[in-house]
């Protein structure tokens, strides 16, 4: 990508975001709504681990890790809500309607277009309460967070974010292939609530899928794992992002030759 | 109602049944995706529990018990779900109704054909899954073998299935009086899967919290009727019966309400 289609790019998603503010201001009243149903739907992801921890008084060291995983999962998925996931609901119908061809005829990388073109604002309200929560967490636990933990798991929450929404991209990329696969999106959705229970706790071949072929774990416990004792070596965060996103782009290119416009 | 609107409402209800069924049966892979995101997020929540109590956490239920309940959970919350609301608040908006407004039969045989359909193609996906997740955690299972528990857990799943369908019919029939009713929709969907123990357990929530459980209805989708098969207490499933029933009243009352309140504001063009 050259300098002017980065630009021009760019250019693109800050209309798309200001045109995504302004329907948010246009229809308030569902804003809100959907500001209460986001932060609900964390409440919902917090209490069974609150629940499931009141009950855990034999380690604390996994209390205090659970807590601070709903607090990164939380920023992370809403981040990806707000900017990634609306769009990879709706490709399944972009390429059953051969709406995509909207995307392809622009003069900016289509994947980024088909993708980033459904921002939903109200979504990063979860970012908000994320931050709460840790913040409260490292308050209550005191925790002593030094800034090399600090800036591992800001780094692992990263990778985790892009990797994770790169293994839904490729779920959704099934529908090049397959018609009407609609609900892999909420297969992705159900496994990525995964992230934010303690790794411990799964059986040892859950665990390692969680930080491998399906990173459920890289945008929860295992950033919030970081946080306490960032002992994994960053070197590996740049090798999980290059080898996420070549993924993609190879089903992603493949798939597009698939494409015949109006039914794939 | 004569016998002989009885006859052609059935006609009609089987026709759409039959239509519905061939339709969802050329969308396979949506139906193979969906029934396993169901069983995935119990299927978590089964790994967590069982891995928390490996861990030497003491919740108030036995192993055998969330296993059991975590295992029939998917089941249970597809029976007894609804996704009525988006599609009767389209029709409104759009002004789809006025073709089932003036047809000579009820406007919701549609709805209902397609709520029967669905769960009759999912349920034959469903199971499998539910089979060899059962399989894979056998040693925990208790199922029990009294055939009136069996009879009681059908009964309480087809009175949760048309509470929560008429709540979602509520849902949607608010269209009469708003544009959008998607963010109300996706409240109600959140406050189920929490209230309702699709996720987890009701007894496993703080002892605290039980009188509130108790009257709440969304425990009478989904957690009662797993509990009319474990639970040893007869005077609670007493008590839980009456109460769900009532609550079924409910929201019937409270569908037919709203109907008849909306459709005087309905347009023809849209509401």
């Amino acid at each position: 990508m050259n300098r002017r289609n980065l630009r021009v790019t760019l250019i693109v998603w800050s209309r798309l975001l200001r045109q995504a503010v302004m329907r948010d201001l246009q229809f308030r009243s569902q804003a809100w709504l959907h500001v209460v149903a986001s932060v609900g739907e964390l409440a919902t992801g917090i209490l069974p681990v609150l629940i499931l921890t009141s009950y855990t008084g034999s380690d604390p060291a996994i209390a205090h890790t659970a807590v601070l995983a709903v607090g990164i999962f939380a920023i992370c998925t809403g981040l990806t809500d707000a900017l990634i996931t609306p769009g990879l609901r709706r490709f399944d119908s972009a390429i059953r309607r051969g709406e995509l061809d909207l995307a392809l005829i622009r003069p900016v990388p289509t994947f980024f277009y088909a993708v980033m073109r459904w921002i939903q604002p109200a979504e990063l309200s979860k970012c908000l309460s994320g931050a709460a929560i840790l913040i409260a967490a490292s308050l209550t636990y005191q925790l002593d967070l030094r800034p090399d933990a600090i800036l591992a798991t800001t780094i692992w929450a990263f990778v985790g974010t892009v990797a994770y929404s790169t293994f839904w991209a490729d779920l959704t990329l099934l529908a090049f292939w397959v018609r009407s696969i609609e609900p892999i999106n909420d297969l992705a959705a159900a496994w990525r609530s995964a992230g934010q229970y303690p790794r411990q706790y799964f059986p040892r071949t859950v665990q390692i899928v969680l930080v491998s072929f399906a990173p459920a774990a890289l945008i929860g416990s295992f950033p919030a794992e970081q946080l306490l004792d960032p002992s994994t070596a960053l070197s590996l965060a740049p090798v999980v992002l290059i080898g996420f996103c070549t993924v993609t782009v190879v089903i992603w290119r493949r798939g597009l030759l698939r494409y015949e416009s109006a039914s794939s | 109602m004569s016998w002989r609107v009885v006859r052609r409402t059935t006609s009609v209800f089987l026709a759409l049944l039959r239509q519905e069924v061939q339709m969802i049966a050329q969308y396979r892979w949506w139906l193979l995706a969906m029934q396993a995101s169901v069983v995935l997020v119990p299927l978590i929540s089964l790994l967590v529990w069982r891995g928390a109590i490996a861990h030497g956490a003491r919740p108030p239920v036995t192993t055998e018990y969330l296993t059991t309940y975590l295992v029939l959970v998917s089941v249970v919350t597809m029976l007894t779900s609804s996704w009525t609301a988006r599609f009767l608040a389209d029709s409104i908006r759009l002004g789809q109704l006025n073709a089932w407004l003036v047809r000579p039969c009820s406007t919701h045989l549609a709805s209902a054909a397609n709520n029967v359909s669905e769960k009759l193609a999912k349920i034959a996906t469903l199971l499998p899954l539910v089979v060899a997740l059962a399989i894979a955690f056998h040693s925990d299972l208790e199922l029990p073998t009294n055939p009136i528990r069996w009879l009681l857990f059908c009964w309480t799943l087809a009175l949760g299935a048309i509470m929560v369908f008429s709540f979602d019919f509520v849902v949607g029939t608010l269209a009469f009086w708003w544009d959008d009713v998607t963010a109300v929709d996706r409240f109600r969907q959140l406050i189920t899967l929490f209230l309702s123990g699709a996720l987890i357990p009701l007894s496993v929530l703080p002892a605290a919290w039980g009188p509130f459980l108790a009257v709440q209805p969304f425990g009478y989708a989904v957690n009662f009727p797993i509990q009319t098969l474990l639970s040893q207490d007869a005077a609670s499933i007493r008590d839980g019966l009456a109460v769900q029933a009532a609550w079924a009243l409910a929201a019937l009352v409270a569908a037919r309400l709203t109907w008849t309140r909306g459709l005087r504001r309905y347009s023809g063009a849209g509401a």
